[in-house]
């Protein structure tokens, strides 16, 4: 947490409105069955990251519409999310306080399948 | 919905349509440069990604700047001062919260 209060004093010095958007990643590294248990947690840490000057809270894995809005509602920051495709257009992670659903890393690999699979069929024989 | 970036080139596809600000992904950028997630990539080719990426678009850029390659905060702020004069706008930064 020092290191984000570092960050925000050197931003503030050199670029007004710099957009810290601090992450916890409880809910990347938990299974989601377990997510419920862990939302005190999510929201202690957002807490913190507000009071150490973040501009908002990403909380990447969340999937549950219901867990999102406990974590919105507690958050005095807006909220971003990340999902695949699938999740990002069902709707699933809106929520009143969600200012942003990002699709992390899912581009990328989305885009190396097509080489990937090219790359597999032309090495096969014949 | 905001689709991550990985390079100047996906950097001006995604913002041909309409977008209204940009966001690196670290797993994504580091891919795009031959390595992976997780401060694989040297600061150095990091900050030199960024401001590409921000030459090659007219929208804010944030950049996926991991833990801010350092541990300490006096090398986080002078990393922070540096990706800001690459021309970023924003960082998501990872583990800097006890307990994750």
């Amino acid at each position: 947490m020092a290191r984000l209060r570092a960050a925000r004093v050197v931003s503030d010095g050199v670029l007004a409105g710099f957009w810290i958007n601090a992450r916890t990643d409880i809910c990347l590294r938990a299974k989601p069955a377990t997510h419920g248990a862990h939302i005190t947690g999510v929201s202690a840490r957002g807490a913190a990251c507000a009071e150490a000057g973040a501009s908002s809270f990403l909380v990447p894995g969340l999937r549950d519409s219901g867990l999102n809005r406990e974590v919105c509602a507690a958050s005095r920051l807006p909220v971003n999310v990340m999902a695949g495709p699938e999740a990002a257009e069902s709707g699933a992670l809106a929520a009143p306080g969600v200012r942003r659903i990002s699709y992390g890393p899912f581009p990328w690999r989305a885009a190396m399948a097509m080489p990937a699979s090219y790359a597999a069929a032309a090495g096969k024989p014949g | 919905m905001l689709v991550n970036i990985r390079d100047p080139g996906s950097a001006r596809t995604v913002a041909a349509p309409g977008a209204a600000a940009l966001a690196t992904g670290s797993a994504s950028a580091g891919g795009a440069l031959g390595f992976g997630d997780g401060e694989t990539v040297p600061l150095e080719a990091v900050l030199a990604h960024a401001a590409q990426i921000v030459e090659a678009v007219d929208l804010p850029v944030s950049v996926d700047f991991e833990a801010g390659y350092s541990a300490t905060p006096e090398g986080v702020a002078e990393n922070v001062r540096r990706l800001i004069a690459a021309g970023a706008v924003g960082m998501n930064p990872r583990g800097w919260l006890s307990g994750g």
